[in-house]
């Protein structure tokens, strides 16, 4: 599983509406940004209260990209 | 099974069909499905004398994933396998916790700085369960026994404290604990004589103060609602 298939799995399964998860892979010089999209509607669902679903999948991704030897960030487009 | 729910597939009637057509309409379920025990047998003129018959039932086992449909290793398993490609699940329970386990590559990148990736991938597993009707047993993330060997340190540095306060009399305080953190601070220190503990500040994550207990009293109605010396919050 590559790293956008990863925020996909994780987005999709807390979203009221899997279909509209969009992940963007934007590859960089060093860092590789992913950019979440969801319904409107859901956008609280993958942010959580103060951000700790957010910050959750960043460590995650974080675990992952490691192990690749790059940099991932996440960014959740509104 | 705790007495609770041994009571609670425990049915009566005025005889044995009588209890059993209550423990179908309870259940659901229809009694060819149920296993039976019958644990008091009137006979059949014993109603007249008001006694009851009462009968155990036993519903069909259900599986541990019954979660309509949602199998948290599988879940965790998937996203392990997106930071190492090998790494597996392995499952085990208790009466309160289905734990999960992953082994990976034994390198502890599972388990991140001070637990923060177990604790990120806990939090989500249980947020997917959470959203997919999951209603089986509390979801615990486990890898290379760092959740052990944590509680395992807490308990001897609370120990240590404990001994130190009993010893020297001066109270002692923990660092910034998480609510289950500090649940093993105050039973540990309970096994020390003449000590008592008590949690300061505010927030997600609270110090332990332990002290002698003759100080307690005393220093509880001072220091009520202040927080201790340098209260660092490490909450963003």
């Amino acid at each position: 599983m590559s790293l956008k298939e990863l925020i996909e799995y994780i987005s999709q399964a807390l979203v009221d509406d899997p279909a509209r998860v969009q992940v963007n892979e934007v590859l960089g010089e060093s860092t590789t940004v992913l950019e979440l999209k969801v319904a409107k509607e859901d956008l609280g669902k993958v942010i959580g209260k103060n951000g700790r679903t957010a910050r959750a999948m960043r460590t995650i991704l974080s675990a992952a990209s490691t192990k690749l030897h790059k940099r991932a960030v996440l960014e959740i487009l509104e | 099974m705790t007495e609770n729910e041994e009571r609670k597939n425990e049915f009566v009637g005025k005889s044995i069909e009588e209890a059993t057509a209550a423990a179908v309409l309870e259940l659901g379920l229809p009694a060819e499905q149920l296993a039976i025990e019958v644990l008091e047998d009137p006979g059949a003129l014993a109603s007249l004398f008001g006694k009851r018959a009462r009968i155990r039932v036993t519903p069909p086992q259900v599986p541990a994933a019954n979660g309509a449909g949602f199998d948290p290793a599988a879940a965790l398993c998937a996203i392990a396998a997106a930071i190492v490609p090998e790494a597996t699940v392995r499952t085990a329970e208790d009466d309160q916790h289905l734990t999960l386990e992953i082994v990976g590559d034994g390198s502890g990148i599972f388990i991140g700085r001070k637990g923060a990736t177990l604790e990120a991938l806990q939090f989500i597993v249980e947020r997917m369960a959470q959203k997919q009707g999951w209603t089986g047993k509390r979801l615990v993330v486990e890898s290379e026994r760092y959740r052990q060997r944590h509680a395992d340190a807490i308990c001897e540095k609370a120990r240590q404290l404990a001994e130190r306060v009993r010893d020297e009399g001066r109270p002692q305080f923990t660092e910034m604990l998480c609510a289950s953190d500090r649940r093993l601070v105050h039973s540990t220190v309970k096994e020390v004589r003449g000590v008592t503990t008590h949690s300061q500040g505010e927030g997600e994550m609270k110090r332990v103060q332990i002290m002698a207990e003759g100080q307690a009293e005393r220093r509880d109605n001072r220091g009520r609602g202040r927080a201790p010396s340098a209260p660092r919050s490490t909450e963003q």
